[in-house]
């Protein structure tokens, strides 16, 4: 479509305090608090505020509000039960404390809501509707005086003096290149998927957009190992039997979700336990390529949310969103409850933070969109106040455009790979199920040395004809290093917990692995750093194991 | 299984479809003033484009805006 060739020259530099990437709702939050700290804030999207991401679909929002007589403990019970004690207890506190403040914003600021949904035992469910929530946003957002760079893609974290100060990008249409200097950047960039399009959700413009540009400016990565618990659709191009049978008493493992059993939290046990997924949002009726033995549905009782009736779903848990972690589990390693990363000038939240707020399994409805608010809030009012008292980002002006013209290279090249090719190589690598949803060493060791080919030999001699192309590009590359953090994240958690699963070791290993796995940069590559869960948070250790761990894997017998 | 048309006889040029793609599936042609399908292939079918207040937009058989349910 583009005729005018993309120059250098057409630079165009902006300065602000707050640089928010991302527009949906970490972002717009993110942006609307830090402008109410006194900053200037400019926010970069790849689509439209409010319209790219997840955020169009999002639908239901976690308060702690009118609880009808449930405690505040029973909500933490089942944050720790459903997120197998990997959950950060801080982020589970702000999103008790503030996600009711926040849903009486977006209200105010226009979203629709609509029904409410009461806590039900097994989940930590209380939530309530929420649609449009999207456009809404966006336009509290512009009203606040954020300057949009709306269908501009962020492709660079500029790093300076041992801080990020700032971005680089280009306009999808156009290609004009921007460079953002700012004072903060908080990353709102959404999770990642390898663009299963159209077979599954509509995910494919998350693309660890984020986590790509946060570990190459050496921030850590982590959750990288779960995976995201939504159902594929029927006509899913990977679903094949249409049937199998399903047993009524073996725990679930794909994909995630808490266990939602119809008795209070203090009865669960094995013989009663669901997917969430399963269990509130359809049954199967479509079929999967996935062995029977890996599925699990509480008995025949499967329905809708607060009895309504099942939808038109496959019930193939986390198999409509490849390459996307457990909500709220995938990111940049936080080193506060704030957000902040290790590298100063640098924050996140949302579904570029790993916040683990839900832990390994995912918790309950609402919690994600709940929780990328109260974070977006959080990281917002943070990077304004860090930015007030930060020096102005200067940097020579030549470092600039070196760090705009590597984003423009894929533009330059007369030969190259085309990035829909190499997106199908990683596809083809990642997609089947025996990859991500149940894992094994060798079978992920395979996949890696693929994967590590394709980033050798191909990632950095992609070939765009237009600034349409130069997104694909940057997109491929970026969904290559997540591929690879997951790999390297799945081998590194030698046991399974929550939404991982290993065939190799199908039972949790409290002993080694009560801890988050990060990624980071090292000497020779990619390295994983072990975080501990702090003592407080692992569970008692007089606890016999089916207490601690209702949710059986298959296998699991093999090592108890 | 991607969008299918956009019928230039009914687009108005508003360019609604283009903002709410995600995946910069349409452009605008301004000369024309019409949306045009420029990245078929990209195509994720969430059905945003049927947005189109003339009703515009045609996705294959059997698709229609994303029937999931919404993300919580």
């Amino acid at each position: 479509m583009s005729s005018r060739p993309i120059r250098l020259l057409d630079l165009e530099t902006l300065h602000t305090d707050v640089l928010v990437v991302g527009g949906g709702y970490a972002g717009c939050f993110a942006a609307v608090k830090a402008v109410e700290a006194g900053a200037d804030v400019v926010m970069a999207v790849k689509g439209r505020a409010g319209r790219s991401g997840l955020t169009p679909w999002a639908n239901s929002w976690f308060v702690f509000a009118d609880t009808r007589g449930v405690s505040r403990e029973d909500y933490v019970r089942q944050f720790v039960l459903s997120g197998e004690y990997l959950a950060n207890m801080d982020f589970v506190d702000a999103l008790i404390d503030e996600s009711y403040q926040r849903y009486l914003e977006a209200s105010a600021w226009g979203a629709r809501t609509g029904r409410e949904h009461y806590y039900q035992p097994g989940t930590v469910t209380r939530s309530i509707e929420v649609v449009d929530v999207g456009d809404a946003m966006r336009q509290k957002t512009v009203a606040s005086g954020v300057r949009l760079l709306e269908r501009v893609m962020i492709t660079s974290l500029i790093r300076h003096d041992q801080r990020v100060v700032g971005a680089v990008g280009f306009h999808l249409e156009s290609g004009r290149p921007y460079a953002v200097l700012a004072g903060a950047t908080v990353l709102c960039s959404g999770p990642a998927s390898f663009k299963p399009l159209g077979m599954s959700y509509a995910c494919s413009s998350a693309t660890a957009d984020g986590d790509a540009m946060a570990y190459r400016a050496g921030a850590e990565i982590s959750g990288k190992e779960f995976n995201d618990g939504h159902p594929a659709r029927p006509a899913n191009a990977l679903a094949e039997a249409p049937t199998f049978e399903v047993p009524d008493h073996a725990a679930f493992v794909l994909g995630g979700g808490p266990p939602s059993a119809s008795g209070p939290v203090a009865e669960l046990d094995a013989a009663r336990l669901g997917m969430r997924t399963m269990s509130a949002m359809g049954v199967h009726d479509g079929g999967l390529p996935i062995d029977p033995k890996y599925i699990f549905t509480p008995g025949s009782k499967a329905g809708g949310r607060d009895g309504e009736p099942p939808g038109p779903f496959a019930a193939a848990p986390g198999y409509s969103t490849p390459g996307m972690s457990n909500h709220k589990a995938e990111g940049v390693f936080p080193k506060d409850t704030y957000g902040a990363s290790n590298v100063p000038g640098l924050w996140a939240a949302g579904d570029a933070l790993s916040s683990m707020q839900n832990g390994a399994g995912y918790a309950g409805f609402g919690c994600s969109c709940a929780g990328s608010a109260v974070q977006g809030a959080r990281a917002g009012r943070a990077a304004a106040e860090y930015a007030a008292g930060a020096a102005a980002p200067a940097l020579p002006e030549g470092a600039l455009r070196e760090v705009a013209r590597e984003m423009l290279d894929p533009l330059t090249r007369t030969r190259g790979y085309s990035p829909a090719w190499v997106t199908r190589l990683l596809q083809d690598t990642m997609f089947p199920y025996y990859v991500m949803y149940v894992k094994e060493r060798r079978r992920m060791e395979l996949a890696l040395g693929q994967i590590a080919y394709l980033q050798e030999k191909y990632a950095l001699e992609l070939k765009a004809g237009d600034p349409h192309g130069l997104r694909v590009a940057h997109e491929t590359r970026n969904m290559l290093l997540n591929a690879e953090m997951k790999l390297r994240a799945g081998l590194a958690r030698e046991e399974s917990r929550g939404t991982h699963y290993r065939e190799d070791f199908p039972c949790r290993d409290d002993e080694r692995f009560l801890c988050w796995i990060a990624l980071a940069q090292g000497d020779g590559g990619m390295v994983t750093v072990k975080h501990d869960i702090p003592a407080e948070w692992r569970p008692d250790p007089a606890l016999a194991y089916r207490e601690k761990y209702p949710v059986e894997f298959p296998g699991e017998a093999s090592c108890l | 299984m991607t969008i299918a048309a956009i019928d230039e006889a009914v687009c108005n040029g508003c360019g609604i479809c283009v903002k709410h793609c995600p995946i910069d599936v349409i452009r605008l042609d301004r000369e024309r003033k019409k949306a045009v399908i420029a990245y078929r292939e990209d195509c994720m079918l969430c059905g945003q484009c049927l947005d189109c207040p003339e009703d515009a937009v045609r996705l294959e058989p059997g698709w229609g805006r994303a029937y999931l349910l919404g993300w919580g």
